[in-house]
């Protein structure tokens, strides 16, 4: 497990980033940014990725920061990019106990304003990664099998990109495009995750992970808002069938409205896979799971994160 | 036998729960394995190898890699073959007319598998050594693979070993009464082909070797092998040495699970890379290699049935297991099958007629060899699967059928119907223990019934033989694993013996034997195996052998000293007596004792999601009747282990191939061996029916829990999905698999509750 030779560069700010990213670019060189690694380095230890040079963006302050505003259950947050899994998880704002997995219920009473980010975190690789793996790493790999998208994306977040042209933003739900593939330009770095909600107590994550790798084979999160007894709002977001997260507008429509029954979910569940103008979604198979299996998966937990989504912000 | 004299205060060392005194260094990063070692100017190797499965070599070109920064030599078959570097040792035990092709360290004309060695880089870094092997050239001819045994075995598939007749290595047919006549008399019967699916041994510590030149003129080797004289005598044979112009070391050896037990042809070309350089020369694999490098174990396909009179009494076993031997053999790929799996599949019954062919098939994959159990747990599970279909078929409850057909206790000695004799055992007494339990909450359950999932039951019974002495002498011609004990002046006593651990706790279970045995302090006992120098010599660690093989010899040993001081003037105890006569040196050999049978019933509680197919485990129960324990700690150290590995096999683990022959699971992300997470709570329990073949009453047991695990999970599963009408699926039980089978059922039960 020896990568291929490589140049490394550890910058102090963003505009020293940004100059190394220009002079890769200028003299033909293949550049990566690091940040925890977690994706990155076993791919070059496979030889899968090979870089010319590594720029390390673990000491850039300006990735650091972040800040929310809450009113009622909405809030604003900016998180920064090198955010760590294991500090999202801590961060009380999301769930108490976070990180604890609770499989047999009794997660009431200990509901933060999105349970599912703490789901999503108690499930995701293992402590080890979630030490070093970094919000920012989690969007700019563009993994079709990512626990992470998923949630962030229910939450309609944005990713903030900046370059020496200046700042962007950008949907999650554009910005992923492929397998392994997003809208950031060579000379961009992603600085920031930005979620703007009207609410996302009512929220759940579940996933069926791979055996081995505990990756997802199929993840969905749901996220619902309860008024006068009917679901007033609804977004499902799916992670793991498809050669990127996706959402499952269909289904939202379904529950757009609907009462919050175990009925409507299934109805919703079982438009996971069905987009707009009776499209499908491109679904993976592969040895560890066949397409049919992995589209089947995404119903069967549509339909238990609704459940649970829905009993959220029912005690909410 | 003689017991030996007992001080009325001395402590019983044997069956104390002892903790293993490897432990703390191995636990605190102070183990010795083969990469802690780098002598000054150590190079570092890196393979070549094939990218395909079957193809014949057109050219190798190594003029750029040699050319490379940092490389030293790269070393192809025609350099090797310049050396005089020989063949590997084929395969052993083989009958008559079998196929033996020779197996070289670097291929030559043709690779037959992908990750075959073809080039060896030599560098100063290993970095180098990797970076120089992308400039090594080879052009292939791609030839057409196959890798299942049923399509290699099949007339026109293509041939892997040239002036070959076929694929077919050998066959082997084992008959005993009419089966026939039995068959067609029979009331009932079952029939089901079963897999028992290729899979990897995955150890912690991949494998490595380190060679050198010593300054007395001898090639010193660091070798993470189970058997250091055995590997010493292969090199020296294919290298052109004597045996005693080489010192090989095991080092710690971080878990070898049968697969550190060959010789490798990656690991011969680095040896002989050191003696042609004459430096320090070091490999190490990495761990995607290891899943194509390493041996895999299992890969057989049976079609087999059973018969059982009106009575319920089994009578007849009758069919074919085809077993995958890999692209070439290693030493005891043949083993496994000719004189495990199919003398094994009588099992704990007393069956009567019996007509089984054994068919080993070359194929296009890594070689097969020993694996935890090597041909024991694939003998139990599938008569152990047939046994529960069989009780299906007759609505009788699986645990009764059993007990029925068991070799009573009062049988024993008993010689199966397949010419094996069962010295001692008491089969009802395991299952009975089995069903108390199963019967009765564990205390230390902690996983509930999840709502709305299916509950299957099973169980398991199992005959596993252990201690087997190979039938060849050792440099005194005689046939044996030899142990010496020597009590120095001061009373410190030294056990050195010829099995050669791995990470199971020898030297904390020979420790304790020697000082129960000499009356001496526990502590003042040091256990000494794994070098060629200061370890007598013996057969190695494999096949549960080491405490009633090397357990044999120490104890002969320990007797002899016991008898040197007894000839002191007055009756003394033995470290006074070696003060007295300036040290006690003894030896002891284990003697060729046929094998012992430990037996086992295990059960499992399993819980099915009829919506995704997953199967959680709920509970593991394990009764082992391996005799006397000398510590029942390190039994249950065992136990928990191979309960792992053999819920690896049934649940999710497999080596897969494509059409190709390309590995899909070479990595770590792509196959699945268990989790802490996948296992319950095992609750382990022992019935103790002493052995009668070697003075300590001991049987060995350290595949126990891959045997009875496997069938048990299985049969649970099936318990749970016999709703739908599911009568048999093949290992791995992997959720889509399971919910496949649930959905495509035509039987849509009622769900309860």
């Amino acid at each position: 497990m020896f990568p291929a030779d490589f140049a490394y560069a550890r910058p102090r700010t963003l505009e020293e980033a940004f100059d190394l990213l220009d002079e890769a670019a200028a003299a033909e060189e293949e550049a990566k940014l690091i940040a925890g690694g977690q994706s990155l380095l076993p791919m070059m230890k496979l030889r899968l990725a090979a870089p010319q040079v590594l720029i390390d963006i673990a000491d850039l302050e300006e990735l650091k920061t972040g800040g929310w505003t809450a009113q009622g259950s909405g809030f604003n947050m900016r998180i920064g990019a090198l955010t760590t899994y294991r500090q999202l998880a801590g961060n009380r704002f999301f769930g108490e106990g976070a990180g604890l997995p609770d499989e047999h219920g009794g997660d009431q009473g200990r509901i933060g304003l999105v349970p599912a980010i703490t789901d999503a975190l108690a499930v995701l690789a293992d402590p080890q990664v979630r030490a070093r793996g970094t919000i920012g790493g989690a969007v700019a790999h563009g993994d079709p099998a990512a626990d992470l998208p998923a949630v962030l994306m229910a939450l309609n977040a944005q990713v903030v990109m900046a370059s020496h042209k200046g700042e962007r933003e950008m949907l999650l739900d554009d910005f992923l495009q492929g397998i392994y593939s997003t809208d950031l330009a060579e000379d961009e770095i992603v600085t920031h995750v930005r979620i703007s909600s009207p609410g996302a107590r009512g929220s759940a994550y579940e996933k069926f992970p791979h055996p081995a790798s505990h990756l997802p084979l199929a993840g969905v999160c749901a996220v619902v808002r309860l008024t006068d007894g009917r679901i007033d709002g609804a977004e499902v977001a799916v992670t793991g069938i498809s050669p990127r997260p996706y959402r499952a507008v269909e289904a939202e429509r379904v529950l757009k409205g609907a009462p919050p029954t175990r009925e409507t979910a299934a109805a919703a569940a079982a438009q996971v896979t069905s987009l707009p103008g009776g499209q499908e979604a491109s679904l993976l198979g592969d040895q560890h799971a066949s397409a049919p299996y992995r589209a089947h998966l995404a119903e069967v937990l549509t339909r238990r994160a609704l459940a649970r989504a829905i009993a959220r912000a029912d005690a909410a | 036998m003689t017991t030996p004299r007992r001080r009325a205060d001395a402590v019983n060392l044997i069956g104390q729960p002892l903790t293993r005194r490897e432990d703390p260094p191995l636990l605190t990063g102070r183990g010795q394995y083969v990469d802690d070692f780098a002598p000054a100017g150590t190079l570092h190797a890196f393979f070549v190898r094939s990218p395909l499965a079957h193809a014949r070599i057109a050219s190798v070109d190594a003029e750029e890699a040699r050319q490379a920064e940092g490389v030293h030599a790269v070393f192809t078959a025609e350099d090797l073959a310049a050396q005089g570097v020989g063949a590997l040792p084929g395969g052993e035990g083989l009958p008559p007319g079998a196929l033996n092709p020779s197996f070289l360290a670097l291929a030559r004309d043709k690779v037959l598998w992908a990750g075959q060695p073809v080039a060896l880089v030599v560098a100063d870094t290993p970095e180098r050594a990797a970076d120089a092997a992308e400039f090594v050239v080879t052009d292939y001819d791609d030839l057409p693979a196959v890798t299942a045994p049923l399509d290699a075995a099949a007339d026109d598939a293509p041939l892997l070993h040239e002036d070959t007749p076929g694929n077919v290595a050998f066959r082997k047919r084992l008959t005993a009464g009419d089966a026939d006549a039995a068959f067609r008399d029979a009331a009932y019967t079952v029939s089901q082909r079963m897999t028992s699916q290729r899979i990897a041994p995955v150890a912690m510590e991949p494998r490595g070797v380190l060679a050198y030149p010593a300054e007395d003129g001898r090639l010193e080797i660091r070798l993470p092998t189970q058997r250091a004289h055995g590997a010493r005598n292969w090199l020296a044979k294919i290298l052109g040495l004597k045996p005693d112009q080489i010192h090989l070391m095991t080092g710690d050896v971080g878990g070898g699970f049968g697969a550190k037990g060959p010789l490798y042809p990656d690991q011969v070309a680095v040896i002989a890379a050191a003696r042609a350089l004459g430096r320090p020369v070091k490999w190490i694999e990495e761990r995607s290699e290891s899943f194509t490098a390493t041996t895999h174990g299992r890969d057989q396909v049976a079609d087999l049935e059973l018969a059982a009179d009106s009575g319920g009494n089994i009578i007849a076993m009758r069919g074919t297991v085809h077993a995958s031997m890999g692209a070439y053999y290693t030493p005891n790929g043949p083993g496994s099958l000719l004189g495990r799996l199919g003398p094994m599949l009588p099992q704990a019954y007393r069956l009567e007629h019996f007509d089984v062919e054994l068919v080993g098939v070359f194929a296009n994959t890594t070689p097969i060899g020993p694996y935890r159990g090597a041909g024991r747990p694939e003998a139990a599970y599938f008569t152990e699967r047939l046994v529960d279909m069989l009780a299906r078929e007759m609505n009788a409850d699986p645990a009764e059928l059993r007990r029925r057909n068991f070799i009573p206790p009062a049988a024993f000695p008993y010689t199966t119907v397949t010419g094996l004799t069962y010295e001692t055992g008491d089969y009802h007494a395991g299952l009975d223990l089995l069903q108390e339990k199963f019967n009765t909450d564990s205390p230390e359950r902690l996983r509930l019934t999840p709502p709305g999932q299916l509950i299957g039951r099973g169980i398991a019974t199992f005959v596993e033989p252990g201690g087997i002495v190979p039938k060849a002498p050792g440099p005194d011609g005689t046939i044996g694993d030899k142990a010496t004990v020597t009590v120095d002046p001061d009373g410190k006593v030294t056990v050195a013996v010829g099995t050669s651990g791995h990470g199971q706790g020898h030297e904390t279970a020979f420790a304790q034997l020697a000082a129960d045995l000499l009356e001496v302090a526990y502590d003042d006992v040091t256990v000494v195996f794994g070098d060629t120098d200061t370890a007598p010599f013996g057969y190695g660690t494999f096949g549960s052998r080491s405490l009633a093989a090397g357990g044999t010899a120490i104890y002969n040993a320990c007797q002899e000293a016991l008898d040197s001081a007894r000839r002191v003037d007055a009756p003394m105890p033995v470290a006074e007596a070696a003060a007295r006569l300036g040290g006690i040196s003894a030896t002891g050999s284990s003697g060729a004792p046929p094998e012992t049978y430990a037996s086992g019933a295990y059960g499992c509680e399993v819980a099915v999601d009829p919506d995704t197919g997953h199967v959680t485990l709920l509970r593991v129960i394990a009764v082992d009747d391996c005799g006397v324990l000398v510590n029942p700690l390190l039994v249950e150290g065992q136990v928990h282990g191979a309960v792992a590995q053999g819920v690896g096999q049934a649940l999710t683990e497999q080596v897969g191939y494509d059409e190709n022959g390309q590995p899909m699971s070479a990595s770590l992300m792509d196959y699945a061996v268990p989790f802490a997470a996948t296992l319950p709570h095992i609750e382990s329990y022992s019935v103790v029916t002493p052995s009668t073949l070697n003075p300590l009453g001991v049987k060995g047991m350290g595949e126990s829990g891959t045997i009875g695990v496997t069938p048990a999970v299985v049969n649970a599963v099936m318990d749970a999905l016999a709703r739908y009408g599911i009568r048999h699926l093949d290992m791995p039980l992997t959720a889509e698999k399971v919910w496949t089978a649930i959905h495509e059922s035509r039987v849509h039960p009622v769900p309860e509750g």
